[in-house]
């Protein structure tokens, strides 16, 4: 067993022991010997207690503003990381909806890459989107106009891109 | 092509989970700062969904720490029992103010070599659990803080995970520093105190054990208490935060609105099922780690409180007082690791049950 730690702590209460006993033992009796078992006792007490006596209270403050600190950190990594998560799965939805609806207006080979930004109130919307399809005009106007209607992604900011063959 | 669009959608929400567990937290690591003993018992953090079965490893291996522990355990206090029978012979046998002193000295000193000779063993196994505990408490506290906040309940995840910390270091410092040494010093004033016949040991012994006990009490009420008040607090403000944000999403656009909604739905619902695999894996291993000390010390404080009270029947207190003690001694060491396993559990419980959508 490691005692490094309970060493000086017994062998102090051993010595204190020892002490008093020979104290006591030598005394004769008589009122100072009635003095000398009280201090006595209360010299085996603080050994006992001594322990306690070398409780930093502001060790323990620091250690918890520490802990604060670092679970901030890890909060802050977890929160980071979800909603880098959060932002793909977004774009990756946003880019099925639109292939959804370019298939509703009949488009059938088409690509789509979504710009997502965050909001101050607490979400990633759709700011820019770019669609790679062979479209007519007609095609491309309806496809557009859903796009802003549904997903408020402004005809300025959609970019639209012929497929290349070969 | 729309089924198949839409397959190719739900693939990708499938495939949040596995995004979840690469980028948010390593759980090699948590895994490796577990003891070799308890992950063969509970298996890894992929293997938790199988939980009956690592119950039944873990029952069997508190069964089996029992069946390898109860002879030797039992022998023991049946040989104190013996020693007071010899004692009591001894003292009927021979003139009334013979030897009687000296009667009960030799049998203190008879049950302090059958009983204390390997309490160092003890200390140390009861140490090691802690250490153990301190150990694997280092990886997995940090995890369920992480994936807490990943869930979103950023504020709950920081203070739980600071309070656990901070009270788990001090139960480790109390236990090295202060319980331990008081529980040798406990033990070597019972002796003295039914060696020599002394009130005043006895209550000196009174005393520590009070200190002892009341020092976990302490801690234990101490840390519950903080974070019950502080998680209820920080609780009410994440789930207000989550709530805002979710009306927030919903007043958008109504397409992008639900597409939002969904996304962080799946998000911290990928999150919350990790931190409770996590959580699950986490409490296994610290019942792991706990159970071969809570037996082995368990039997040892009932078989001597037992034995303590076959002693008293016989007629000598001072033998009866030390075996009480040397049980008491057992109790304290039981509620050190008692103590050490329920923070840990109620950490774990609180982080799993942290705010949800």
């Amino acid at each position: 067993m490691n005692t490094g730690n309970l060493s000086p702590w017994i062998n102090g209460m051993i010595c204190t022991a020892v002490f008093c006993s020979i104290a006591l033992a030598l005394t004769p009796e008589g009122r100072v010997k009635n003095a000398e078992k009280l201090l006595c006792g209360i010299v085996m007490l603080a050994a006992i207690f001594s322990p306690l006596f070398g409780f930093h209270s502001e060790k323990y403050a620091s250690e918890a503003a520490r802990y604060a600190e670092i679970g901030k950190e890890l909060a802050g990594e977890g929160s980071d990381s979800m909603e880098r998560l959060n932002r793909t799965l977004i774009e990756q939805e946003l880019c099925a909806y639109i292939l959804d609806k370019a298939e509703s207006v009949g488009l059938h080979t088409v690509s789509a890459e979504v710009e997502v930004a965050w909001d101050d109130a607490g979400y990633w919307y759709p700011v820019g989107a770019s669609i790679c399809c062979d479209a007519t005009n007609e095609q491309r106007e309806k496809l557009g106009a859903l796009i802003e209607a549904e997903l408020g992604i402004p005809a300025d900011r959609q970019e639209w891109s012929e497929v290349k063959n070969g | 092509m729309r089924t198949f669009v839409f397959s190719i959608l739900f693939a990708l929400m499938l495939s949040v989970p596995a995004l979840a567990d690469e980028d948010i937290i390593d759980k090699t690591a948590i895994e490796d700062s577990a003891p070799a003993e308890a992950i063969e018992t509970v298996g890894g953090i992929e293997s938790v969904t199988d939980t009956q079965s690592a119950l039944e490893r873990l029952w069997s291996k508190v069964t089996g720490e029992v069946s390898d522990n109860l002879s030797k355990v039992l022998g023991r206090a049946v040989s104190v029992v013996a020693v007071a029978v010899i004692c009591g012979l001894l003292k009927v046998f021979t003139a009334e103010n013979a030897v009687p002193d000296w009667c009960d000295l030799c049998g203190c000193a008879a049950i302090s070599i059958l009983c204390l000779a390997d309490i160092g063993s003890y200390i140390s196994m009861c140490r090691s659990a802690l250490e153990d505990v301190s150990a694997f408490s280092q990886s997995l506290l940090p995890a369920l803080c992480t994936l807490g906040a990943g869930s979103g309940a950023i504020s709950s995840a920081t203070v739980k995970y600071a309070a656990s910390a901070l009270f788990m270091d001090m139960l480790l410092s109390a236990a090295v520093k202060l319980i331990m040494p008081a529980v040798l010093a406990f033990l070597a004033l019972s002796v003295a105190a039914s060696a020599f016949d002394s009130k005043r040991l006895s209550r000196l012994c009174k005393l520590l054990k009070k200190v002892c006990v009341l020092l976990m009490t302490a801690l234990a009420i101490g840390f519950t208490a903080y974070l019950g008040i502080s998680s209820a607090i920080t609780t009410s403000a994440d789930a207000l935060a989550l709530r805002a944000a979710k009306t927030a999403i919903s007043t958008a656009l109504p397409v992008v609105g639900g597409i939002v909604s969904d996304a962080a739905s799946s998000v911290i619902g990928s999150a919350e099922l990790l931190k409770s695999t996590v959580g699950v894996f986490g409490m296994l291993i610290i019942a792991a780690i706990c159970a071969a000390p809570f037996v082995i010390l368990g039997l040892n404080y009932l078989a001597y409180k037992a034995a303590a009270a076959g002693v008293s029947t016989l007629g000598s207190d001072r033998l009866s007082a030390l075996t009480d003690s040397v049980g008491d001694a057992f109790g304290m060491l039981l509620g050190l690791v008692g103590c050490a396993g329920i923070m840990m559990f109620i950490s774990i419980f609180s982080a799993i049950k942290a705010v949800s959508l």
